[in-house]
């Protein structure tokens, strides 16, 4: 996964990595997630459904968007359903630690 | 150079294509003002007598239109956008054009809409792929090479001598409209070694930001 590659090494922790969008909302519903990185084109469900479900759920945990669907209104829809920031594929490094800082996550 | 594991080099390019994906989606949105479902882009690498199979899959009982772009460079190929027969006339009516009606410089024909729908969707698609690794290519003007046929009995292989071709299957929709299409794209074999090594760059550049 390209994610990987830039973020920052105290996030390599403890990471947990879904195929597609069902594996990562039963990830959600089985434990507790501190910061979650969503794309929105994935197979089975897409990231606005999965959101929509979690949100269905009281269970949207910090999360940020990175995708590559940036067309108008994407973010948007995606701030409504819950996530923190949306990132344009593929964020570097820097653009991570700004989202945290931003998100109140540093 | 560093070294590059092939999963990574997949990964690379995967992530390139959802850019271009994501840029030709853009496109289609705001060139229609509406939002556009995007689709996991489709990836393979097969013989070139399987590409036209490839391209064709899941449009193969239906009548569409097809524009044909080569694009030209150090990587190299050959795109196509496929439209559902219904396109035209969905995309005219999001346009608020009326296709009957050559009177004006809005009386545009179904046809002449795909055509430029078709290149702003090629072109942004390609452009995103190959703008992520540095590579310029120019793409030649679209031509319509399917009208309200089969794609399967229109579209033929290119005679060549390679042994493999990087075929990408992009499909969008707009599920209000029952409008669909896709953006295939060919990559030839003599590209493979250019793509390679410009994955290898970006994965030096990526890694030392």
């Amino acid at each position: 996964m390209m994610l990987k590659k830039v973020l920052p090494p105290d996030l390599l922790a403890d990471v947990v990595e879904a195929g597609g969008g069902e594996e990562a909302l039963a990830i959600c519903q089985r434990e507790p997630i501190e910061l979650m990185f969503l794309d929105l084109t994935m197979p089975e469900r897409d990231g606005y459904a999965v959101l929509a479900e979690l949100q269905r759920a009281g269970r949207v945990p910090p999360t940020f968007v990175v995708s590559a669907d940036i067309q108008p209104g994407a973010s948007d829809r995606v701030r409504d359903l819950g996530a923190l920031a949306f990132l344009k594929k593929t964020p570097d490094r820097a653009t991570i630690e700004t989202a945290l800082a931003n998100a109140g996550l540093r | 150079m560093m070294q590059v594991s092939s999963a990574d080099r997949e990964d690379a390019l995967r992530e390139a294509i959802n850019i271009g994906m994501g840029a030709a989606g853009a496109a289609l949105a705001e060139a229609l003002g509406t939002f556009v479902r995007l689709s996991v882009p489709e990836v393979k690498e097969v013989p070139p007598g399987a590409v036209v199979d490839l391209l064709a899959a899941r449009w193969a009982e239906r009548q569409v239109n097809a524009s044909y772009q080569a694009f030209y460079g150090e990587v190299s190929g050959e795109a196509l956008a496929i439209f559902d027969d219904t396109a035209g006339r969905s995309v005219a009516d999001l346009l608020g054009h009326d296709v009957n009606d050559q009177s004006s410089d809005e009386g545009r024909s179904a046809d002449e809409i795909l055509l430029e729908l078709g290149n702003l969707m090629t072109g942004a698609c390609v452009n995103g792929i190959v703008d992520r690794f540095n590579e310029p290519i120019h793409l030649a003007p679209p031509v319509l090479v399917c009208q309200a046929g089969d794609l399967r009995a229109t579209l033929h292989p290119t005679p060549t001598t390679a042994s493999r071709a990087l075929v990408v299957c992009i499909d969008f929709a707009i599920d209000e409209r029952q409008f669909a299409t896709r953006v295939g794209i060919v990559i030839s074999e003599a590209s493979f070694a250019t793509l390679d090594e410009a994955i290898d760059r970006f994965f030096a550049d990526l890694l030392a930001s």
